[in-house]
């Protein structure tokens, strides 16, 4: 595994991965652990919240929109947008097509690939993906 | 230990995230669940879970300790483990182990490991 830098440091890129489906978390988590970067895995959109209010370091976040509990993806997104600007967000859906205006974060269409969220993660945040492990 | 697999059952994501990054970092394949329906996922699709780690605390209607029973029951190679805050609640949980003591919170994730490793010594030495 060669670890994704961040800002020239050797500390790997931290993806927030939030998403409501448990199997599908685990293979876009494995996916992403395999491609070096540090994954936090959140099964709801206030449990990501609750991570990052805590103090969790994070570098992106990349959410599904239909979750379960009062916030989706999209309500999650605005809430960061908000409260913690730094941090980029990447939506992703099943059912939002096309991505409506005002989208607060990138959007990626479900299904999608590994190879096309790493290569969204890493054109979010200026790195270069020739750092990357994954094939 | 790649090729051993816990399964992390918390609903706590400030609890079972850092959790799940020691284990990783110890050379194990982690999968996290927040909760007993989605660990019951897990078994569904992955065969090849060897230990699993059950908040006794659970908050969904599965909970911990009927997860803990279930699994026992259903996946009697995998080893159990029971934790939880309540004293009382751990010392029943033993009932459902087969290994060992159960484990309180808040964790040391040292001692876990050492747990685990006891287990899969044990494991190994059975299948011999």
């Amino acid at each position: 595994m060669v670890p994704v830098p961040l800002d020239g440091a050797d500390n790997p890129v931290r993806v927030l991965v939030v998403e409501d489906e448990a199997l599908i978390r685990l293979l876009i988590s494995d996916e992403l652990r395999e491609a070096g970067f540090t994954v936090i895995e959140a099964s709801h959109a206030e449990e990501a919240l609750t991570y990052i209010a805590s103090g969790g370091a994070v570098d992106l976040v990349f959410t599904d929109v239909m979750m379960p509990g009062a916030m989706d993806g999209l309500s999650l997104a605005r809430q960061l947008l908000a409260s913690y600007p730094s941090i980029p967000v990447i939506i992703t859906s099943a059912t939002l097509r096309p991505p409506p205006d005002g989208m607060p974060g990138i959007f990626v269409q479900k299904p999608y690939s590994a190879d096309r969220v790493i290569a969204l993660i890493l054109a979010t945040l200026g790195r270069d993906p020739s750092r990357t492990s994954h094939e | 230990m790649n090729d051993v697999c816990i399964l992390v059952v918390e609903s706590d994501i400030l609890i079972r995230g850092p959790l799940a990054a020691f284990l990783r970092e110890c050379g194990y394949r982690v999968i996290e669940a927040a909760s007993g329906d989605e660990a019951q996922q897990f078994f569904a699709s992955d065969n090849c879970i060897d230990v699993v780690l059950v908040d006794a605390d659970a908050a969904d209607e599965l909970g911990g300790f009927v997860l803990a029973k279930w699994v026992r029951t259903h996946h009697p190679g995998v080893e159990v483990t029971l934790a939880g805050t309540l004293s009382k609640s751990v010392e029943a949980a033993r009932d459902l182990c087969k290994d060992g003591p159960a484990l309180n919170k808040p964790y040391d994730h040292h001692a876990i490991h050492d747990h685990i490793k006891q287990l899969l010594a044990a494991r190994a030495r059975n299948k011999q």
